[in-house]
């Protein structure tokens, strides 16, 4: 009938961009970036990473409406060196990283467990 | 009043109430601390430690790491890894009591045993049936009275032929070259004795089933666990000697095995926390003035007791893998996305 | 839900529904032409004419039911 389509949630509609980063006119250093087809998977763990950057003064995120697959992460630095998309590469590098340490760690408990019976 | 470090690393569990729940440990939040991200930190502190592993389930604790990370990971491994499931029906008979579109849905939600990884996804506008995204099965079966069957039971199991439809009368119907890439036991619904509908003598089901690759977002039938969970580790601390009855009433707050009796030097029997793992929770405890000041109920932070239930199609340890790479991949792709708009 | 729309030749048994152009075509099997129905008291199948009183040749119940179509029908399994 009228359900919007099975794959509107997770795959991106031509011409649609994944990320678009908005400057925040009204403060300084602020940008908004609207990530489409992610939800509280990504944001939640990129608003925790970024906060733990202490150049970022404010990192928050939210998901306007449930039927719209995006959501809208609000970043803010302390200073004109460090623009809001360079704490967001550097938040997801360290993610990146995280992952890999977080991927060694499983497979050699894996191993050891095969191993050890 | 709570030390700075309890408020920290601790949930606080009170009568009325929980304390403390959210991360704070934030730089700037807490003067005297420094909460920067510190990778080496983060790689001594990160433990992975397995207590279960088999085929379908799996328990392990994720030592170190941030709320926001251990729940994307349960996020991903309920709604966003990829399994088979039949997707399209396609009736030529179906005169069992149930009406067509409610035998599909139950058909739909029928675990597959076929690996995810050597499929891809279908294209919405293909309705071309290809080997690379497709599986096929047949269901026919029809009902009849059994000849031989004994003149005075009444079980239809024995009066009838084929008087209850299972998985197992599911008939994979390999495509191209299916038939050479996969053996037959790698194909098929993961158990043989789930029931499909029932049948009287005359009735019949004759079914085309198609399956497709997708994810749990889309619909749960393709999500490839059962449960994927965490909890935090429980703490209790005793912060009074208990003793005899009073240590044999805590022990009944809590859940068997948790409080464990001593006996003392003196002869008495003590309280001691032996296996706080195993606590529900319930805050029993502190529903007694006499346990009010003298337990206190927390939960580790950082320290996350992950279950995998695998439906069947994939070992849990393998999913958990797979749902690390695939929260890379995400990572990947937002940082190119990230470079390519500075570039623009 | 995913449904073929019914059209079904095994659907419309009567020639006198059909437009007076077509039945000279037709009219050599639409005589001899019948439908199975089935008895709502006996469960036998019936073949009727188009002609024939409604009514089971076994047991004379009187109310008939259509066989299901023939026609292939895809369900979304959702």
């Amino acid at each position: 009938m009228n359900a919007p389509a099975t794959f509107e949630s997770f795959l991106l509609l031509d011409g649609e961009k994944k990320i678009i980063v908005e400057k925040d006119t009204k403060v300084p250093n602020a940008a908004v970036f609207t990530i489409s087809k992610e939800d509280h998977t990504l944001a939640n763990m990129l608003r925790a990473q970024l906060l733990k950057d202490p150049e970022v003064i404010f990192a928050g995120y939210k998901i306007p409406h449930p039927l719209e697959h995006k959501v809208i992460l609000r970043v803010q630095t302390a200073g004109h060196e460090y623009s809001p998309i360079n704490a967001m590469e550097n938040a997801i590098k360290d993610l990146i990283f995280e992952m890999d340490m977080l991927e060694d760690r499983v497979k050699q408990a894996i191993a050891n467990r095969q191993n050890a019976e | 009043m709570a030390s700075m470090n309890n408020i920290r690393t601790r949930i606080k569990l009170e009568d009325t109430e929980i304390l403390h729940t959210t991360s704070t440990n934030f730089p700037g939040n807490y003067s005297g601390y420094d909460d920067r991200l510190n990778l080496d930190e983060f790689r001594q502190n990160l433990q992975v430690q397995i207590t279960s592993l088999d085929d379908t389930t799996s328990e392990f604790d994720l030592i170190g790491i941030d709320a926001a990370i251990a729940n994307a990971f349960r996020r991903i491994l309920i709604a966003e890894l990829p399994s088979m499931a039949i997707e399209k029906v396609h009736v030529t008979e179906n005169s069992s009591v149930l009406p067509d579109d409610v035998l599909a849905h139950r058909l739909g939600l029928i675990p597959l045993r076929a690996d995810p990884t050597l499929f891809i996804d279908k294209v919405a506008a293909d309705t071309k049936e290809r080997e690379d995204d497709t599986l096929i099965f047949k269901l026919k079966v029809a009902c009849k009275k059994n000849p031989k069957a004994p003149t005075d039971g009444d079980d239809p199991k024995k009066l009838y032929i084929n008087s209850n439809v299972y998985t197992e009368h599911m008939e994979w119907i390999p495509i191209g070259n299916q038939i050479t890439k996969f053996k037959p036991e790698d194909i098929g619904p993961v158990f043989p004795d789930i029931l499909i509908v029932k049948l009287r003598p005359g009735q019949e089901v004759d079914l085309k089933l198609v399956c497709h690759k997708g994810i749990g977002r889309d619909h749960a039938k393709f999500s490839p666990v059962c449960t994927g969970s965490y909890r935090l580790m429980p703490e209790i601390i005793l912060k009074k000697p208990i003793y005899d009855e009073d240590a044999e009433h805590l022990q009944k707050c809590f859940t068997p095995g948790v409080i464990e009796l001593e006996q003392d030097n003196d002869g008495h029997r003590r309280a001691v926390v032996s296996k706080p793992r195993l606590d529900m929770c319930s805050r029993e405890a502190l529903r007694y003035p006499a346990f009010k000041d003298s337990v206190e109920l927390n939960k580790i932070r950082d320290h996350f007791i992950f279950s995998i239930e695998s439906v069947g199609a994939l070992r849990p340890d393998q999913l958990f893998i797979d749902s690390i790479k695939l929260l890379m991949s995400k990572c990947d792709r937002l940082l190119q996305e990230i470079d390519g708009n500075i570039n623009n | 839900m995913d449904r073929t729309p019914m059209h079904d030749q095994s659907m419309t048994p009567s020639p006198n529904t059909l437009p007076a152009t077509t039945t000279s075509a037709h009219s050599s099997q639409s005589t001899s032409k019948s439908m199975v129905y089935i008895c709502g008291e006996c469960h036998k199948d019936n073949e009727l004419k188009s002609t024939d009183v409604i009514r089971c040749n076994e047991c004379g119940y009187r109310i008939l039911y259509k066989k299901r179509t023939k026609r292939l029908i895809v369900y979304d399994a959702r």
